[in-house]
């Protein structure tokens, strides 16, 4: 077995994700090889890095704002519950029929440098009359 | 009822989270409490260590745990429910990631700068180097390598939270060992 090979599989190896014949196989080269037993003991090393890092607690009462927000969600409307469930069902026919797409009418987007220049050009065109 | 970390594979926690979820969907806030005491932990410390972002990381546990009493109802267990709900958090944590990306002025770097490390006395400097170093893994590197040493996710489970094969995760978390050796050696 090629040293760079093996050394792929040495983090499976050290997470005991191997297959056991495929354990042993590394263990018998790892028995005869001075480089790959070294990179193993970096493995480890990172390893023990990551785990010495401090966990985080979580903020007080996190249990009693989700209680609240669920309560907030509750006291909502029939009318909003039924819209959400209008909504998941529209999303979910979207889902199954990737093809379907919204068309663009590009009504609004002729308003996008307003004045639109059809207006732009009556209103001077009026101004013309006018005089 | 007992509040046992998430991830150890022990069955009768995977049953008892079960009836957790089963009993949520029915509108049980009760079992929505045991829930989230026992899982607001490890879901917290993934995603700070994650994003790396301590406030971003509660705003965002705090809907991970929101969308899981909504889906309560509509869960299918078809996987464990820890991974159901690290997948919540990751997909959540992506999201983030994406919202920042729009917003140039308060991504990356400048966050990993100002880590907060409560515990840390003598190992400040070494820890906020670890953490630098995560925060510069590839994102789906730092993702497997998080579920794994930190909250002792399986490779098959890691795959159903992130959505790929065991030997990517195998690949995945290799990879970003192999890059924090070398970051660290530096």
């Amino acid at each position: 077995m090629v040293c760079k090979d093996l050394r792929s599989r040495l983090s499976a190896y050290l997470d005991r994700e191997l297959k056991d014949e495929d354990s042993k196989l590394l263990e018998l080269h790892l028995a005869s090889c001075i480089d790959c037993r070294k990179y193993l003991g970096e493995l480890k090393g990172v390893d023990r890095l990551l785990t010495g890092l401090p966990e985080i607690e979580p903020a007080p009462g996190l249990t009693v704002r989700l209680i609240s927000d669920l309560d907030k969600t509750r006291t909502g409307t029939g009318i909003k519950k039924a819209w959400e469930v209008v909504l998941n069902w529209v999303e979910s026919v979207f889902r199954m029929y990737p093809g379907i797409r919204y068309q663009r009418s590009g009504t609004l987007e002729e308003f996008g440098d307003f004045p639109p220049l059809s207006i732009s050009c009556a209103y001077f065109s009026l101004l013309g009359h006018g005089r | 009822m007992d509040v046992a970390k998430p991830g150890a594979g022990d069955e009768m926690t995977e049953d008892s989270d079960y009836q957790l979820i089963q009993a949520i969907g029915t509108g049980n806030t009760n079992a929505f409490e045991h829930l989230v005491e026992r899982f607001q932990k490890p879901v917290l410390n993934f995603i700070f260590r994650y994003l790396g972002d301590r406030f971003a990381a509660e705003d965002i546990t705090q809907e991970v745990f929101l969308r899981v009493y909504r889906s309560a109802g509509g869960f299918r267990p078809e996987g464990k429910v820890s991974s159901w709900i690290f997948r919540i958090a990751y997909n959540l944590s992506i999201n983030e990631i994406n919202r920042r990306a729009r917003l140039p002025c308060i991504t990356g770097d400048d966050e990993l700068a100002r880590f907060p490390a409560p515990d840390a006395t003598s190992h400040h400097e070494m820890n906020q180097a670890v953490m630098k170093s995560i925060g510069g893994l590839p994102e789906n590197q730092r993702a497997a390598l998080i579920l794994r040493v930190y909250e002792g996710l399986s490779y098959s489970e890691i795959s159903k939270v992130l959505s790929v094969s065991v030997p990517s995760v195998e690949s995945l978390i290799f990879r970003a060992r192999d890059k924090l050796r070398k970051l660290l050696e530096d």
